[in-house]
């Protein structure tokens, strides 16, 4: 693993290098770019206690955390009215590529610029609490995504109507089902007006009816001009979605292309 | 479409920088490299009023959490130093060397306990505030100082109830209170009780997720200030009593301890607190503020990956 994360693109060209040139007509503004991106987590073998490290520093017996790189070497752009979709194996960093340019963890090697408002779609209904209503969790979590006081209040009715929820959005969600959960959590998220949606596999949350209103809702919000960086297994939406995809393995960003191009080139070297 | 901000924000190893892209880019990117400065400050100030708001809604979130579920609601939150204060009077009123030594014992006593009781809660809570919030503070993005911030705070929202259950006393002891100029201190000692609460749950907040035993050792240590503060003895104990003269100053220098005597001084007493007490308040505060503060900027980006 370490290793190939030496060579980044692998034989591929390094798409970074041409954003926009030729495969993709993208001829947008700079909204993100990330210039040579790694992030590196340690591995201890247990929770670390302060006594316990206390204790190891007095005994000499200091344990070597096992550094582990879940992406690295990683630059490109993105330019805004893209769809990018990142497929990839699990663990091959999509998450951690996704949080970085959500700003919810900082890289240890090289910039990520990020301008606009980002709605992070890392997992619906941060902050929601069992005891707390509908309502007030929208405030929370709204909130905590960025939105302004005014903004919240304007938009309660949308979110809710969205959300299917007008009968019980004043019920503790302690008594929601777990699909009423996922509903209000993508509505509240959809409704930040973003400039930059990132979407993390939160599409395989609720049932069939749900995603394909998630899906037609993102299709809208792409229409409108918001840029979108969408992450899944799935090959087929982000075909059917997307007009640009990475694949990323292992830490690596392995190719960067048309999508169908891409997922093709996935579907069959992942196998 | 609406126009996207000049400003953009620079993730680097070492936290985020705002700004416009470099020369290069914002030559290719057709941006004003002259208007970065005056957009950046701009800026700063819109962060500033985004702040407030979180912190308002966290903090107004954390206190109604918390009582939500008890029939009782907030009013538990007057049971309990009320029944601790009651206890604790009962048991005190009978030493007769509190009671001679310290006119109107019981309001001296729950001055003590509902000080105390902000203190340590808020501190003890803060320092778990990122464990227990942990799903907000991995999924979204915002000044992260905030979340052990709003749990201090919201527990200012019960001693502000308990310090009105206080001043009811004045009922039954009308003499334990003395009107002076000196109560117009009084808001001032609570904004340095606050800075020191801050100051203490800025570092232990981040330490406790890093190593999460911190937040045993500052419980542990917080019974062991408790009984370095004057809250259940009176502090002519410590300063008539027969133990040398600097420990006396060193006992002073305990920031709690000379806000609680502060406190008294102004509301009990009727009198302005001593230079020592002002020392022993906002010297020990700036410095924790300050500690805090470096701290908090060392761990800061380390919690989102150990959280």
């Amino acid at each position: 693993m370490f290793k190939r994360a030496m060579q980044p693109v692998g034989e591929q060209p390094p798409a970074s290098a041409e954003p926009g040139s030729g495969q993709h007509p993208v001829t947008g503004e700079l909204i993100v770019r990330l210039t040579d991106v790694g992030k590196m987590f340690r591995r201890f073998e247990q929770k670390p206690f302060l006594s316990r490290n206390i204790l190891k520093w007095l005994t000499g017996k200091r344990e070597r955390p096992r550094d582990f790189w879940p992406i690295r070497h990683v630059s490109f752009e993105i330019r805004r009215g893209e769809m990018i979709g990142v497929v990839g194996q699990n663990g091959s960093g999509k998450s951690t590529l996704l949080r970085l340019i959500a700003g919810a963890a900082f890289p240890t090697e090289g910039v990520i610029s990020v301008r606009g408002r980002v709605a992070p779609l890392l997992a619906l209904g941060a902050g929601f609490q069992p005891d707390m209503t509908g309502r007030e969790c929208v405030e929370i979590n709204a909130t905590a995504l960025g939105l302004e006081r005014h903004e919240i209040v304007a938009r309660l009715d949308d979110i809710v109507t969205f959300a299917e929820l007008h009968d019980f959005i004043d019920t503790p969600v302690r008594y929601y089902s777990s699909g009423m959960l996922a509903r209000l959590g993508f509505s509240i998220a959809v409704h930040t007006d973003p400039d930059l949606l990132l979407v993390d596999e939160v599409l395989a949350v609720g049932d069939h009816a749900f995603q394909e209103k998630c899906i037609r809702r993102i299709e809208a919000m792409r229409d409108d001009g918001v840029t979108i960086f969408f992450v899944s297994h799935d090959g087929g939406i982000v075909r059917r979605l997307c007009n640009r995809a990475l694949w990323l393995k292992d830490g690596c960003l392995m190719l960067d292309g048309k999508a169908a191009d891409v997922i093709a080139a996935y579907e069959t070297g992942a196998r | 479409m609406r126009a996207l901000p000049d400003v953009w924000v620079h993730r680097r190893p070492k936290g985020p920088t705002w700004g416009p892209l470099d020369d290069e880019a914002a030559a290719a990117n057709g941006a004003g490299k002259a208007s970065g400065a005056a957009k950046g400050a701009h800026s700063a100030s819109a962060r500033r009023a985004t702040f407030a708001h979180v912190l308002g809604v966290l903090t107004r979130n954390e206190f109604r959490a918390r009582y939500r579920s008890q029939a009782l609601g907030i009013l538990w939150s007057l049971l309990n130093p009320l029944v601790q204060t009651a206890i604790l009077t009962v048991i005190f009123s009978h030493v007769a060397a509190f009671k001679s030594a310290v006119p109107n014992y019981p309001v001296y006593l729950l001055m003590g306990v509902v000080v105390w009781q902000w203190f340590s809660t808020a501190i003890n809570m803060a320092t778990q505030s990122f464990i227990a919030q942990a799903d907000i503070v991995k999924r979204t993005v915002f000044a992260r100082q905030i979340v052990p911030l709003a749990a201090a705070l919201s527990y200012g929202v019960n001693f502000a109830m308990e310090s009105l259950l206080v001043l009811a006393l004045v009922f039954i002891w009308p003499s334990a209170f003395k009107l002076s100029p000196a109560l117009a201190l009084v808001p001032v000692v609570l904004v340095i009780l606050a800075a020191l609460i801050v100051g203490v749950v800025l570092a232990t907040s981040v330490l406790n997720v890093v190593y999460r035993d911190v937040a045993f050792l500052v419980s542990t240590a917080l019974t062991l200030l408790y009984w370095l503060t004057p809250i259940i003895y009176p502090l002519s104990f410590v300063d008539d009593g027969a133990i040398p003269h600097v420990y006396k100053v060193l006992y002073h220098l305990n920031p709690i301890a000379s806000i609680m005597v502060a406190l008294r001084n102004c509301l009990m007493d009727g009198v302005v607190p001593s230079a020592l007490t002002w020392i022993g308040m906002v010297g020990p505060t700036a410095l924790m503020l300050a500690i805090g503060w470096a701290v908090f900027r060392h761990y800061e980006r380390m919690v989102l990956d150990y959280v």
